[in-house]
């Protein structure tokens, strides 16, 4: 009997490929199944950790949120925890609802351009543009607020940098209208597409134990049915989860209970929005009078003690962490490892691919929501 | 996976532990994290046996720590969302040839991060299936640019080889 490897066929897919923004893929095809998948990572890599050890406690935040700038308010929060942590800064409590309302505001956007690029990835550009208009009204608050569409710089250790102003309140309120109203459109017009349930129901199925153990978190593993979020189990103090009456969402698909497929994560990040919308709504008439910014931490951020500590967040694509070592009046970071949770989500295409039709690579991929700038920082 | 388990916290994790071996550090710290501190003989029974004890448990973080001389510290972070445990099991290393048994074959997530913990500190897991580079380029082999001692001074950035071209095809370089 001949082997079948011997017909095998070995192909690159990336970097240059337009849905490879920034990574490829070796991939061993045998006819139109791919019998092996191996990813590959450091096409985008700027040795951020190393960046890390060389600015002061201030600038740090900068780094990380450049690692993914579409999730840029949740993207620096684990650093700013972890120098808090450190410097034993209290924030105050304005300043704690205000984080968390513009996480949430940042995960709205991140999900949204997500939902566009991954249509358009299944060749449907039309919802590729819808979504990304209406955020675009996200991103004209966010201006509003900090100057800056995408590069926010917002959250510092001791507070926010900005203060909530009539004309932002209206034009996140815009936002959130302009979403509501379309959404349900949107989701119902992609969800129930012939094209789009074709593509995608039974692709990537993995069930949660799997996926635990690959490493994977956030939506893709709530899919699963799993109601592991950080916002609920870990709650972080400087944050103001609790103020708001929520559930996590979970989405449980009654054809294969416990597992998910690219079908089921696209319902689930729709659930992951509406949650979000709901919390912001919640949050929004509850922020008090007071200061933005904690004065003390001013002169406590110049020099840090000796300490460790480590921040977490739960961002748009998983457990986004940070971990922090600092010696004795320290100016500059010891050691600083940034935890992505696309690392994992990425890796996992070595397991989840394999088996699978060459067209359906692509979906697997995309319906992981992965970002490069967290697997190569 | 259920909420049966909620209540496994910590404290269980600790007794069980001094159960197996009395001469384990573990210490717990604020709410959720329990830190033990062992020795890299005993990391792969201690991992195999928050497997047993916590259904849902999550390979979190690895974090390596270079102190010039004074070693190698490396940093493991397991996650139980249904206990609500944060498990941080912390290892000493020498200095001179750091070596630690991978656990990749149970924890595939770790495969990854134990191959960025090699390339950027030239810590050696024994038993990885695959340890080529994962984000460094070819010429920074063997150069481990997270330890202390690699210079990122501009002065010296031909040291690294990275501002020389790369032979192309024709040059007699590799085609890739």
């Amino acid at each position: 009997m001949k082997d079948v490897l011997e017909e095998a066929t070995e192909i690159w897919f990336g970097p240059q490929h337009v849905s490879a923004h920034g990574w490829a893929a070796k991939l061993t095809l045998v006819g139109d199944y791919i019998v092996e998948c191996d990813p590959n990572a450091g096409y985008f890599h700027r040795s951020a950790e190393k960046c890390l050890e060389f600015r002061d406690f201030r600038q740090g935040a900068l780094i990380m949120e450049r690692l993914c700038m579409l999730e840029a308010f949740l993207a620096e929060y684990p650093y700013v925890s972890a120098v808090e942590k450190i410097a034993g800064i209290d924030v105050p409590d304005r300043a704690k609802i205000m984080r968390t309302i513009m996480m949430e505001a940042s995960r709205i956007h991140s999900l949204q351009f997500w939902w566009g690029q991954f249509a358009a990835e299944l060749g449907l550009f039309t919802m590729l543009l819808w979504p990304w208009v209406d955020r675009e009204f996200f991103l004209d608050a966010f201006e509003e607020l900090t100057g800056s569409r995408h590069a926010v710089s917002y959250n510092t250790p001791g507070g926010v940098k900005y203060d909530f102003t009539d004309k932002f309140l209206s034009k996140l309120d815009r936002a959130i209208q302009r979403l509501e109203e379309r959404m349900p459109k949107f989701r119902d017009m992609l969800l129930r597409s012939p094209t789009f349930k074709v593509r995608t129901k039974g692709i990537g199925r993995f069930d949660a134990n799997q996926g635990l153990r690959w490493g994977i978190s956030g939506p893709n593993i709530r899919a699963c049915g799993v109601p592991m979020d950080l916002r609920k189990d870990s709650p972080d103090e400087n944050l103001t989860y609790d103020m708001a009456d929520w559930e996590v969402p979970t989405y449980t698909n009654e054809d294969h209970p416990g597992e998910s497929d690219a079908y089921d994560r696209m319902v689930q990040r729709f659930l992951e929005i509406e949650t979000s919308v709901d919390i912001i709504r919640q949050l929004l008439p509850q922020v008090p009078e007071g200061e933005i910014y904690e004065r003390k931490a001013r002169g406590k951020v110049n020099r840090l003690p000796e300490g460790e500590a480590y921040g977490r967040v739960e961002g748009t694509r998983g457990v986004t962490s940070l971990y922090l070592r600092t010696m004795d009046k320290a100016q500059t970071p010891y050691r600083a490892k940034i935890r992505g949770p696309c690392f994992n989500s990425y890796y996992s295409l070595k397991h989840l691919v394999p088996g699978n039709k060459f067209a359906d690579f692509i979906v697997i991929f995309g319906s992981l929501d992965p970002y490069p700038g967290w697997w190569d920082r | 996976m259920s909420d049966s388990e909620q209540g496994k916290s910590g404290a269980l994790l600790i007794h069980e532990l001094k159960q197996v071996d009395d001469t384990i550090k573990t210490r717990a710290i604020g709410k959720e994290t329990v830190q033990i501190r062992i020795t890299p003989e005993q990391l792969r029974e201690l991992v195999e046996m928050l497997d047993r004890l916590y259904s849902d448990i999550f390979p979190e973080n690895l974090i390596g720590i270079d102190f010039e001389e004074d070693g190698f510290e490396i940093i493991y972070y397991f996650w139980s969302r249904n206990s609500r445990v944060l498990c941080k099991i912390v290892l000493k290393l020498p200095a001179d040839s750091p070596e630690v048994p991978t656990i990749a074959d149970i924890f595939p997530g770790m495969e990854w991060h134990e191959r960025e913990t090699h390339e950027m500190f030239g810590i050696n897991f024994s038993g990885h299936p695959d340890l080529r580079l994962l984000l460094l380029p070819d010429e920074l082999k063997g150069e481990f640019p997270l330890r202390k001692s690699f210079e990122i001074d501009r002065s010296r950035i031909h040291e690294s080889g990275l501002t020389q071209r790369r032979p192309g095809p024709s040059e007699g370089g590799e085609d890739e």
